[in-house]
């Protein structure tokens, strides 16, 4: 900021309001709510958004957009409000990662095209499709190029077995199966994704919450990380 | 064909001129019957459900609740469907197979089977060059996230296939419908009047979705429509067509209503009322078509301000897919976790962290344990065994329980082949009589099984 420019008290309050709504990622801006009335200021008032921008900021926090569902919010990473997947339950290197491809395979499987992140349909997802279209995606890969010991994550993703019943003949843990249903619970609990029970069993409708999280940050923080891979590797390869 | 080459017309030239619209009306149609077809593969039966008229009742439902203040939901929908799939075939052992039909007929409507994209078919333009294919890509119904939940949304060719299945205009086809109905009244074809008016009011709903779905897509993205030279003069169209007709809406009522006060015969007063009820409702869409076009200047200039004039802060200059999925799954898994973690820790949104306080953990282990309410149990009905029966015994000739046993305890019970002697036994023993001939456990014969539990043997009753 090169110059301060005082704001209102009751817009500050009225901002904070509107990153409460926000953050309860069950509120739902319905005709007549202040919710309602508040996100519509943030649409058509820019002094306002301005303040809403600047608090969230404060926060570590970041406004993606207003979509008919509510305000999204993405959170800087180490922040007060950051989500990690650990914290979501307790789990070891590889269960990390194949919950880590899941999660970006529902994106690619939802989202094929760049054209899709502004397509505001919602886009249907089923559990048994999503690890079809992973192992797919798995089968066309090349035959990995890596040193004797490495393991490509797609062979940590391919070795687990898709089902492995319970005795109940639920999914047990430790099969993929398991993990895109679990991480379609975590979208579910994050506000990113409803359950469609009408539609079928193991289908979810994605949220216009999920596709601004993907097409405006997680998408790119992931290219970001992949182009640092990628560098520190080259550098390794020159250098050895 | 006739022609091969050169200028000549390929079939007349009064049949070229509308073969392309022909064949749009024509394919419009293709998603109802393609989901017809595939409907097969999951086992549901077709000359059980009319499932061409499940899939124009969802559209329906869709399209009349566009341009209203809450669209239609999807639970909305299927309850809809499976209730019309229940009258279709309402036996009760088909109850479970309704809302499977209901589902089957709305994911055929969204393309679910390729992921929800548009349906695609390919036109060949046959001129004096070649051949060249056209694209003609369309969706009939979306889902769209809101604060209701997903709803559907109509698109403008399933508005099409709603009305009437041609490709007509919209606009002219109100007129039209207008000029029918005026005419019709002043012949007294009351019959033909009220089925013209059902037909304006259902045209009057299809003009306002499309205006709604017109003016969505502007606050959606304003660049999606042209508002240089197309969208200005179709609002400005479309406005003075909402004038005139509010304006034949006003006459065409009065009209029947002079006829209604005057007219003695309870049958056209029956029809004259049902028609005043028709044109008093198309009034009421083209009303409120007549706002929301007032206010369709205001949206797009707000949507200007706000996406075009606004700082752009991001690009979306990626696919999922091959930018991102496909690099990391062929990485090294430390340096997949890498990226997949980057990912997840932005794609899982905000958590609220909470705060553990001393005076709420006190308060919880102090707390007195919860003890488990006792459900009440259902207490069954006991059948009491017949105890003047011997179960291990042969049962008498005559019982007409006889025929009742099954093969398996019938083996169970022939006699043992080293001895002779029939088995007492309900198991297999390791000597299968009673008599312990001595010899040791017999291998069950070839092609048996082990005989069923006496309860499978002897239904109760």
């Amino acid at each position: 900021m090169t110059a301060s420019v005082a704001a209102d008290l009751t817009d500050v309050r009225a901002a904070a309001e509107l990153i409460t709504f926000g953050l309860a990622r069950r509120a739902r801006p319905v005709e007549g709510s202040d919710y309602r009335a508040l996100l519509d200021r943030y649409r058509t008032e820019l002094r306002f958004k301005d303040v809403v921008d600047t608090m969230a900021e404060g926060l570590g926090l970041e406004v993606l957009g207003t979509p008919r569902a509510g305000i999204v919010l993405v959170p800087e990473p180490g922040g007060p409000f950051a989500t990690r997947m650990s914290d979501l339950r307790p789990m070891d290197q590889d269960e990390r990662l194949v919950f880590g491809l899941v999660l970006v395979g529902i994106a690619a499987y939802a989202y094929p095209n760049e054209v899709d992140f502004d397509d505001p349909e919602t886009k249907l997802v089923d559990v048994l499709r999503i690890d079809e279209f992973l192992r797919a995606a798995i089968a066309a890969l090349p035959p990995p190029d890596l040193d004797g010991r490495a393991r490509a994550a797609a062979d940590v993703y391919a070795d687990l077995p898709s089902f492995v019943p319970t005795q109940t003949g639920r999914r047990a843990r430790g099969c993929t199966l398991r993990a895109v249903e679990e991480v379609c619970g975590w979208l579910v609990e994050q506000g990113a994704a409803r359950e469609a029970p009408t539609l079928g069993p193991d289908t979810y409708h994605l949220t216009d919450r999920f596709r601004l999280l993907v097409a405006d940050s997680a998408g790119n923080a992931a290219l970001e990380a992949l182009r640092t891979v990628r560098a520190a590797a080259q550098q390794e390869e020159e250098s050895g | 064909m006739t022609a091969t080459g050169g200028t000549a017309a390929l079939v007349s030239p009064a049949a070229d001129a509308t073969a392309r619209a022909r064949w749009r009306s024509l394919v419009l149609t293709d998603p109802v019957a393609r989901l017809v077809r595939n409907a097969a593969h999951t086992g549901i039966d077709d000359s059980a459900y009319d499932l061409r008229q499940l899939a124009l009742a969802a559209i329906d439902l869709v399209v009349g609740s566009m341009g209203f203040a809450r669209e239609t939901t999807v639970d909305e929908v299927v309850d809809t469907l499976t209730g019309l799939a229940a009258r279709m075939r309402p036996a009760p052992e088909w109850a479970q197979e309704w809302q499977d039909v209901a589902q089957a007929v709305l994911k055929g409507l969204l393309n679910d089977a390729h992921e929800q994209r548009r349906f695609t078919y390919h036109f060949a333009e046959m001129g004096p060059d070649g051949t060249r294919w056209e694209h003609y890509s369309f969706r009939l119904l979306s889902l769209r996230d809101t604060e209701f939940g997903p709803v559907l949304v109509a698109s403008d060719q399933a508005i099409t296939l709603y009305l009437h299945g041609l490709d007509v205009d919209l606009e002219d086809a109100d007129r039209a419908l207008a000029h029918v109905l005026q005419r019709q009244l002043e012949d007294q074809r009351f019959d033909a009047a009220a089925r013209t008016a059902a037909q304006a009011e259902r045209t009057s709903v299809g003009l306002a979705a499309t205006l709604a779905e017109m003016l969505d897509a502007t606050r959606r993205d304003v660049g999606s429509t042209d508002w240089a030279t197309d969208l200005p003069e179709r609002l400005a169209r479309a406005r003075r067509h909402v004038e005139v007709r509010i304006e034949e809406d006003d006459r065409l009522l009065e009209h029947v209503q002079g006829g209604l006060d005057a007219e003695a015969s309870p049958e056209v007063r029956a029809v004259s009322g049902r028609i005043v009820d028709l044109v008093g409702r198309a009034k009421q869409v083209h009303l409120d078509l007549e706002r929301r076009l007032v206010g369709a200047r205001d949206v797009f200039l707000a949507a200007h301000v706000r996406q075009r004039i606004a700082r752009r802060s991001r690009l979306r200059m990626f696919t999922a897919g091959p930018d991102l999925l496909v690099p990391a799954l062929a990485l090294p898994a430390a340096d997949a976790a890498a990226v997949t973690d980057a990912f997840a820790g932005r794609a899982l949104g905000v958590t609220v962290p909470r705060l553990v306080r001393f005076d709420d953990v006190l308060d919880a282990l102090w707390a007195v344990p919860r003890v488990a309410e006792p459900v009440p149990v259902d207490a069954e009905d006991v059948v009491v065994p017949d105890v003047t029966e011997d179960p291990q015994g042969y049962p008498d000739a005559s019982s007409p329980r006889r025929g009742r046993r099954c093969n398996a305890w019938t083996r169970a019970r022939r006699a043992c082949p080293s001895c002779s002697q029939a088995s007492r036994s309900r198991k297999w023993p390791s000597c299968w009589c009673s008599r312990r001939c001595g010899r040791s456990r017999p291998t069950r014969p070839t092609g048996t099984r082990r005989p069923a539990r006496r309860r499978a043997c002897w239904p109760a009753g």
